[in-house]
Order: structure tokens, then C-alpha cells, then sequence
């Protein structure tokens, strides 16, 4: 364990609603070490943004444990949280709401400074070394010096989300959650923002959660990947084993349905009937049972456990368990 | 209600007289269309033309700000006057020359020789009524029918796009984002038009719904026998829908062919740049190949080329001269001035 940077276990949210309650986050467990990626991925309401920030603690888990680097989070007391968020950073998906309007880029990048003690000097002194220390991160994400004074609104989509990675890279955290930091970018400025976050990985050793609901995207970035529904984790294995041998039949249908460019001569198609259901009141039964092709009986009886079935390939499915008997 | 009817019968013979045949379901000639302000006039489309013959499917393919979404709004005369102003050029949708009709007629064509599917599905219903009135809304503006038989049309398009009928009664917000799009596909469709035009139907939608909306789409589109236009930012929904590809950059098409020739035979290299730039399911590359730079202000476009500045090919010749359009074949096209060089050609990733 100690090697890991993150590990997560059972880790559970749920939100109290007039309704009942709503299983965001249904025992979900993973471990992460140092340098490496871990892809999150699943369609709208399945809980992946809901699990990215709970272990910031950003959201107050319902139940179980988040150790970061080794040490238990989900009960540390506000002020030593708050020395650890040092460590644990977060992008965000939008970068048009997310970033205060009425602050400057170079506010923008310096605000993490107001919260902890980077900068040594005073006086005057102070305020250059803050300069340089924008500048800098300014030039390591790829933001022009003329762009010092300029407010958010002057910026397309692209600038403004490597706004939001220097804000993230500013206290030179270990952790960075990054949710869906591409999907709201056109693709060719997708593809700069990802070769960013590679180089800054590569020369930073930073160890990154990437939420996302774009199968291509995690393909190209992460080292291993955890497919959610539902708030589960219904299937998660290393990248090439997931594409080459995804076992879930969520993830195969999520596989199939990907819009390839390409001219294929043959669709496969395994498409999915029906829509992802409420996340309340969830009866105890597999999760994916109303949507599945291959629903059976014991399937409806309890919620399957995520079981391996291969050197770090998981699983949660009755159908796989049987054909491994 | 019997004037009404005269009216309309009226205008539909009008519009009959204005109707010249033709084997294109729409076909668009030198379109300019620009949003004049005081500040500054911004150069949204500048001089397209392309032909959509009859049953098959077009896919405008660009990034934000290409111009795509403004260009189609010309086609059914919507595009917002002022600041938006239909500079020149020669629309024809099914044989009606759009720009010279009144603005009643307009009203015949709307819905019934073209409709259009928005790409929000949370924004593009009206709140306050319900699914069911908002069908038939269009089915009563264009056929002779009581509330009673457009309602029960209507209840039949639901059906039609996998909805439950007796849901007819409910409001928009009771609907999940893959059913109000199936909502809107009803609306567009519930008139039978000729030509539909779909701008970005599914980006709003997760994957396995996204997969669903498409099959529809294929599926009505076949049954109905109309032409599509698809405006959307994705190769792959293109590649799995379209016949015929046209490339949007700065407000200009810079490449124009069969699926097969864009995909295949890519000319252009910003369609190369953005094949590139995107992450591939079936090929993990160490590296994205992004395009450098950003698509120029439309209100600022510089002399030449509009993607010389982030094109990697671009001589001083791209720079100053307005693009060589170059014909590699009947059907496909591409604005490029280094095709004057006999010799030169792009190279696209290799995909295994």
C-alpha cells in the first residue's frame, strides 16, 4: 500500500433528496500510484465527477476511506485538509464558469498564493516575485506574457482552460483530478490542451484522475482505466486489456457506440436499448440488468461484486463470472 | 377557418408557379452572409456554393465559429436580421429560389419542404407546452386537419421515434436529454419535408443515446425518402451518416467530396490537421498532432488563404492570393493554393 499515492476504498456518496436517496457513489474502490493515470469513464449522472471530488473532499464522503499518500483524509479536520489540498488539485470541465469573471489572468494564477505561504519575500520585493512566479506558470502552460492583464472573457475556450491548469499547477500539487478538462474545446485545440497535460505529467511526475466520458480520449492518455454505471465501477483494467478485451457488456456496448472517422465497411453494432435509470431507489439487482442484452436470472439477484478475472482486469458481471467457471 | 384555408391554398399555388424542377434537393450558390454592427462586421460565410442532390446526405463538417450553423439558418431565411445580412448568392431549396420568396410563403416552406433539428434539446422546446401540442403546432400550420387528427399525428411521431404515445400530454421537462431529442426529431419530421438539416442533433447526448439518435435518424430519413444536411464538429458521426462531406474553415468550404475522397483521399491540410489532432480508438499514438494556433476572427480574416497562418504547407503565394481551387475529380474539391505545384500532396498520419 505504501506505494500508492491514492488508494480509495468503498468509497460511497449518496444525496439525500425528497425522493429518497440518490446512490451517486456505490462503494467504488481503486488504488493509484505515483506518475500514472487513471481514467474514469461513463455517461452523464453515472457519478464520475461526484467520485473525482469526494476524494478532494470537495464533497463530504457518505462512507468509507481515502488514504493519500498514506494517510487517512476522510476524517482530518478542516485546517490539516486544507495543508493537504497543497497536494490534491483540481481542473474543471468549463472553463467559461469556472473561472471568476472579474479577475485578471494574472489574479487568477496568483489566487492560490493568497491561501498558502509560497512566496518568501515582502514589501515590494513581494510583489515581483509574485510576477515571476506568473510568469512563469504562465509560460509553462503555454499563455503568452501580453495575456498578464487580460480578463477571461478576452480568451477562447482553449486559453482559458490552461487558466485553469496553471491555477491547478500553481502550489505544485502531487494529485490532479481532471474533470473532463477537453470535452467543452473543439478538437483541434483538444488535442493541445491533452499534449499539455502529457508534458506536464512527463516532466512533473504528476498523478492524474481523468474523468471523462470520451472512450478515445482516455485511450490516448490514461494508463488504466475504471468504467462507471450507476456509481459503480463496473469493469476496470489496463488500457490495452480494456480496448483489446473489454469483458462488461456496458463497456462493450460503450465501445461499439463510439462514431469512429472512418469508413467502416460493417457496423458493429451492439446498441443499447433504453436510457440509464434512476439512480434512486435502485432495486438489488445488477445495476445494468434493464439495459442488457444478456439479463438473466441470477442476475437479479443481488448486485454482482467487481471480481478478478485476469492480472488486474476486474470485473462486476454474473455472465463473465459463468463463463470463467 | 375557411379563409385560412384559402390562404393557404392560395400560397401554395403561388409557390407552385415560383417552382423550377430540378434534380437538387438544395443547391447554394456564392453565399455571403455577414453580421454587420456598428463596431465591426464580422465575416460569417464567404462565398459558398455546394449541391445536395435529392436522398442523400451532406455532412458540414468545422470547428466553432466556422460558419456552419449560420450558413444553414440561410437556407430557410432565418438567420437574424439585423445584424445578420445575406450578402449575395442563390439559394434553391427543392426548385423555390428562397431569397425571392415573401415572407407568408416562407411560412408554407418552413417545416414542410425544410425543417430543421436543433442541438440543444434542453433550450430548443418551448417549457410551457406540452410535447404533443408542439407536434401537431407544425402539422396544423400545413394540412387541412382538425386539432383532433393532428393530435392523434402526433401521437403517432412518438411512436414513430420510440416514445410512448401516451406521453403526448407531458412537458418537455419530464423528459430525459435522449428523449427531448427524439421530441425534436419529431417535430422536424412530422411534416414529411424534403430536406432536413440536423445542426450538431447529438452533442448534446451521451455515447450509447448519441448511437440510438443516429439509427433514427438513418432509419426516418430512408423512410421518408428526404435529403439531410448534418452540421456537426464529429468525423465519426459523419462517417457513420453522410454520403457527401464538405469541410467548413473561417466561413468558406475548403474541401468538398464524397466520403471517400475526404476520408480516404484528404486533400486540404486543415481536414488533414484536424484527422490528426483527433485521439484514434483503434491507434494509440505517443503523441497528438494538434493544429497549431487558432481559427482567425471572423471579423479580422486575412488577405489569402484564411489557414495559411496555422497551415503547415503555406508559402508567401497562400498569403496573399485568395485559394486555387483545385478539381481532383468530379466530386471532389479542395481550396488550396499549393495545388498549383503538380508535385505537392499532404501526408496524413498513417493509421494502421
Amino acid at each position: 500500500m505504501t506505494d500508492n499515492i491514492l488508494e480509495v476504498r468503498e468509497l460511497t456518496k449518496y444525496f439525500q433528496t425528497k425522493k429518497g436517496s440518490v446512490h451517486a457513489v456505490d462503494h467504488v474502490s481503486f488504488s493509484l500510484k505515483p506518475g500514472k493515470t487513471l481514467g474514469i469513464v461513463g455517461e452523464s449522472g453515472c457519478g464520475k465527477s461526484t467520485t473525482g471530488r469526494t476524494i478532494l473532499r470537495l464533497i463530504e464522503p457518505t462512507s468509507g476511506e481515502i488514504y493519500f499518500d498514506g494517510q487517512e483524509i476522510t476524517h482530518l479536520p478542516p485546517a490539516e485538509m486544507k495543508k493537504l489540498r497543497k497536494d490534491m488539485q483540481i481542473i474543471f470541465q468549463d472553463p467559461f464558469s469556472s473561472l471568476d469573471p472579474r479577475m485578471t489572468v494574472s489574479e487568477l494564477i496568483a489566487e492560490p498564493l493568497k491561501y498558502y505561504p509560497i512566496l518568501q519575500s515582502r514589501g515590494k520585493a513581494r510583489e515581483q516575485e509574485k510576477e515571476r512566479f506568473v510568469l512563469e506558470l504562465m509560460d509553462t502552460v503555454g499563455l503568452a506574457p501580453r495575456l498578464y492583464n487580460t480578463y477571461p472573457h478576452e480568451l477562447d475556450g482553449g486559453r482559458r482552460q490552461r487558466i485553469g491548469i496553471a491555477r491547478a499547477l500553481a502550489l505544485n500539487p502531487k494529485l490532479i483530478v481532471c474533470d473532463e478538462p477537453v470535452s467543452a474545446l473543439d478538437v483541434s485545440i483538444q488535442a493541445q490542451i491533452l499534449n499539455l497535460l502529457q508534458e506536464l505529467q512527463e516532466k512533473r511526475g504528476l498523478t492524474y484522475i481523468f474523468i471523462t466520458h470520451n472512450l478515445s480520449v482516455v485511450n490516448h492518455f490514461a494508463d488504466e482505466i475504471a468504467v462507471m454505471y450507476l456509481g459503480s465501477i463496473v469493469e476496470k483494467a489496463p488500457v490495452q486489456e480494456l480496448f483489446a478485451h473489454p469483458l462488461h457488456p456496458y463497456t462493450q456496448a460503450l465501445l461499439g457506440a463510439i462514431p469512429v472517422p472512418e469508413i467502416r465497411k460493417e457496423r458493429q453494432e451492439i446498441e443499447l436499448q433504453g436510457e440509464v435509470v434512476s439512480p434512486i431507489h435502485l432495486p438489488d439487482e445488477c445495476r445494468f440488468c434493464k439495459r442488457c442484452p444478456h439479463c438473466e436470472d441470477r442476475c437479479r439477484q443481488g448486485v454482482p461484486p467487481l471480481r478478478e478475472v485476469k492480472p488486474g482486469h476486474f470485473v462486476a458481471c454474473r455472465k463473465v463470472e459463468n463463463e470463467q467457471e | 377557418m375557411f379563409k385560412k384555408q384559402q390562404n393557404r391554398v392560395r400560397i401554395a399555388k403561388a409557390l407552385e408557379t415560383k417552382r423550377t424542377s430540378t434534380p437538387y434537393a438544395v443547391s447554394v450558390e456564392d453565399l455571403t452572409v455577414h453580421y454587420v454592427t456598428s463596431k465591426e462586421t464580422v465575416k460569417a460565410v464567404n462565398g459558398i456554393s455546394f449541391k445536395l442532390p435529392k436522398k442523400r446526405t451532406l455532412g458540414i463538417v468545422g470547428e466553432t465559429g466556422a460558419g456552419k450553423t449560420t450558413a444553414m439558418l440561410s437556407l430557410m431565411n432565418m438567420v437574424p436580421d439585423p445584424p445578420g445580412k445575406i450578402i449575395s448568392g442563390n439559394i434553391q431549396v427543392g426548385g423555390l429560389d428562397i431569397r425571392g420568396l415573401s415572407q407568408s410563403e416562407l411560412k408554407r416552406v418552413r417545416g414542410k419542404e425544410i425543417a430543421m433539428i436543433f442541438q440543444d434539446p434542453m433550450t430548443s422546446l418551448n417549457p410551457v407546452i406540452t410535447v404533443g401540442d408542439q407536434i401537431a403546432e407544425s402539422l396544423l400550420l400545413h394540412q387541412d386537419i382538425s386539432k383532433q387528427e393532428a393530435m392523434e399525428q402526433a401521437r403517432g411521431m412518438l411512436a414513430k421515434v420510440g416514445i410512448d404515445p401516451d406521453r403526448a400530454g407531458e412537458y418537455p421537462h419530464q423528459f430525459s436529454g435522449g428523449m427531448r431529442q427524439r421530441v425534436g426529431i419529431a417535430i422536424a419530421l412530422a411534416c414529411k419535408p424534403s430536406v432536413l438539416i440536423a445542426d450538431e442533433p447529438t452533442s448534446a447526448l451521451d455515447v450509447t443515446i448519441q448511437a440510438q439518435i443516429l439509427h433514427l435518424m438513418r432509419e426516418l430519413k430512408e423512410e421518408n425518402d428526404s435529403s439531410m444536411i448534418l452540421i456537426t464538429h464529429d468525423l465519426g458521426v459523419v462517417a457513420e451518416l453522410c454520403d457527401d462531406v464538405a469541410v467548413m474553415y473561417a466561413g468558406n468550404i475548403v474541401e468538398y467530396g464524397t466520403l471517400e475522397d475526404v476520408f480516404n483521399h484528404t486533400k486540404h491540410p486543415y481536414t488533414e490537421g484536424l484527422f490528426n489532432s483527433l485521439p484514434n480508438i483503434h491507434n494509440r499514438v505517443s503523441k497528438l498532432q494538434p493544429i497549431p494556433g487558432l481559427m482567425p476572427d471572423p471579423s479580422k480574416l486575412p488577405d489569402g488563404c484564411a489557414f495559411a497562418p496555422r497551415c503547415p504547407y503555406a508559402t508567401e503565394a497562400c498569403k496573399a492570393q485568395a485559394p486555387y481551387i483545385k478539381h481532383f475529380s468530379e466530386s471532389h474539391l479542395a481550396a488550396c493554393t499549393a495545388y498549383h505545384d503538380e508535385a505537392f500532396a499532404i501526408k496524413r498520419r498513417e493509421t494502421e
